[in-house]
């Protein structure tokens, strides 16, 4: 009866051994900058723009090839939102608090020994104050690119620290922005930086 | 695929995405005057600066008047994109922006009307029109026609708590259109698309009047 066992054993401990060397973990911190989510114009333009958000990264690489991964990444992340008139100074009006959830399916690849390229599709949902304003008739999921590199400050420990750069992409509408008469979305531009760690090495 | 053309296509694909035309503002060209009108080329525009909100009511506790204040807060929040506007009843009429009671005003000196069928209502701003400066509270005066309890009259006071809350944020008119809540006698129950037009571009227009602390 042990027989069976054993070998059941040998064959997943062979399977899942190479794949373990070849999975990668991370966790990362950082702050996020967005440009405006929504431009408007009343008898002057108006802008909304998050700020400065503190953000969230973990994800998982999975080895494609010598070069190449393949992972996942999520972020999430949360800002104040402000709506500015920049022709009146101190014309502010606090939004709220607004929240993000990211993520993001991307190839990866090494462009230095230490450098890694990442890139990839993927959705990133808004959540935000529902008792009035742009989020009145609720949050937006919205289709994401990404791009960045990872720079791994040092090999060969369980946990190596890694600095990340993150550039994505999304157009910016909500259910209250449509049912309000806005055409068309608003291209949003978000670049992170981030600091963290990564469990096995390339 | 080698690194450079996988680069290449996120590069491709991203200035595709850019190239999209960016979000298009509505309009906003119906609404009604919503200035004060003193003569030609002569008008008073008014609403509460930022630094006001929450904007604060206070009630009297009677006939349900604190429920229909706080539905009207509730409904012309509703109306603004950007939070414009915010309000909140207060306990203390001392501590109020807006104040609102049972009955009819004292005077007729800057107080803008509004009857329905079972009730009747009207605003006392307190603006004077050579100094343009305003000073707070503002009173809203909302009476029965008939019995206060019956259902028509607590329907009415909450459609005319709603017009007199349009005048006490910076409607100084009425709409001349019966489909808006500003209609001097309204009979619609919530603002139109051109009430919020109106209450939109009203609280970015320039108002060149000043409110006393």
């Amino acid at each position: 009866m042990r027989r069976p066992y054993s070998l059941a054993l040998l064959l997943v401990a062979t399977t899942v051994a190479p794949a373990q060397a070849q999975t990668t973990y991370y966790v990362r911190g950082g702050v996020t900058w967005s440009s405006d989510i929504v431009r408007d114009v009343f008898t002057a333009p108006v802008t909304t723009r998050p700020g400065l958000a503190p953000t969230l990264f973990a994800g998982v690489d999975f080895a494609l090839s010598s070069r190449y991964s393949m992972g996942l990444e999520a972020s999430a992340s949360t800002a104040s939102l402000t709506t500015t008139t920049p022709s009146i100074p101190g014309s502010d009006i606090d939004q709220g608090r607004i929240w993000t959830l990211g993520a993001l399916v991307n190839m990866s690849g090494d462009l230095a020994r230490s450098l890694r390229w990442r890139a990839g599709l993927g959705v990133l949902h808004y959540s935000g104050p529902s008792d009035a304003g742009i989020f009145a008739q609720g949050g937006t999921m919205r289709a994401l690119f990404g791009a960045g590199m990872d720079y791994q400050l040092s090999d060969g420990r369980a946990w190596n620290p890694v600095v990340s750069l993150r550039y994505d992409y999304h157009r910016f509408v909500t259910d209250e922005l449509r049912a309000q008469g806005f055409g068309l979305e608003q291209g949003v531009n978000r670049i992170s930086l981030s600091i963290g760690v990564r469990r096995g090495s390339r | 695929m080698n690194t450079r053309a996988l680069l290449a296509t996120a590069g491709a694909g991203l200035l595709l995405l850019a190239a999209c035309a960016d979000i298009g503002s509505p309009t906003r060209g119906d609404l009604y005057e919503f200035r004060q009108i003193l003569g030609p080329g002569d008008t008073i525009s008014f609403h509460w600066p930022e630094d006001r909100m929450p904007l604060k009511f206070w009630a009297k506790d009677t006939l349900n008047l604190p429920l229909h204040v706080d539905s009207a807060i509730a409904v012309w929040q509703r109306q603004f994109l950007y939070h414009e506007f915010t309000g909140e009843r207060v306990q203390d009429s001392a501590d109020a922006d807006v104040i609102a009671t049972i009955g009819l005003p004292p005077g007729s000196g800057g107080i803008l009307l509004g009857s329905a069928d079972a009730c009747q209502a009207a605003t006392d701003i307190a603006l004077d029109p050579d100094t343009r400066v305003l000073t707070p509270p503002l009173h809203i005066y909302i009476a029965p026609r008939f019995l206060p309890d019956l259902p028509a009259t607590q329907a009415c006071f909450n459609v005319v708590a709603i017009h007199e809350l349009g005048h006490a944020l910076g409607i100084l008119r009425h709409s001349s259109n019966p489909l808006d809540i500003m209609f001097s006698n309204p009979t619609v129950a919530q603002p139109s698309e051109r009430d919020r037009n109106t209450v939109q571009i009203m609280y970015h227009w320039p108002m060149n009047v000043t409110v006393e602390p």
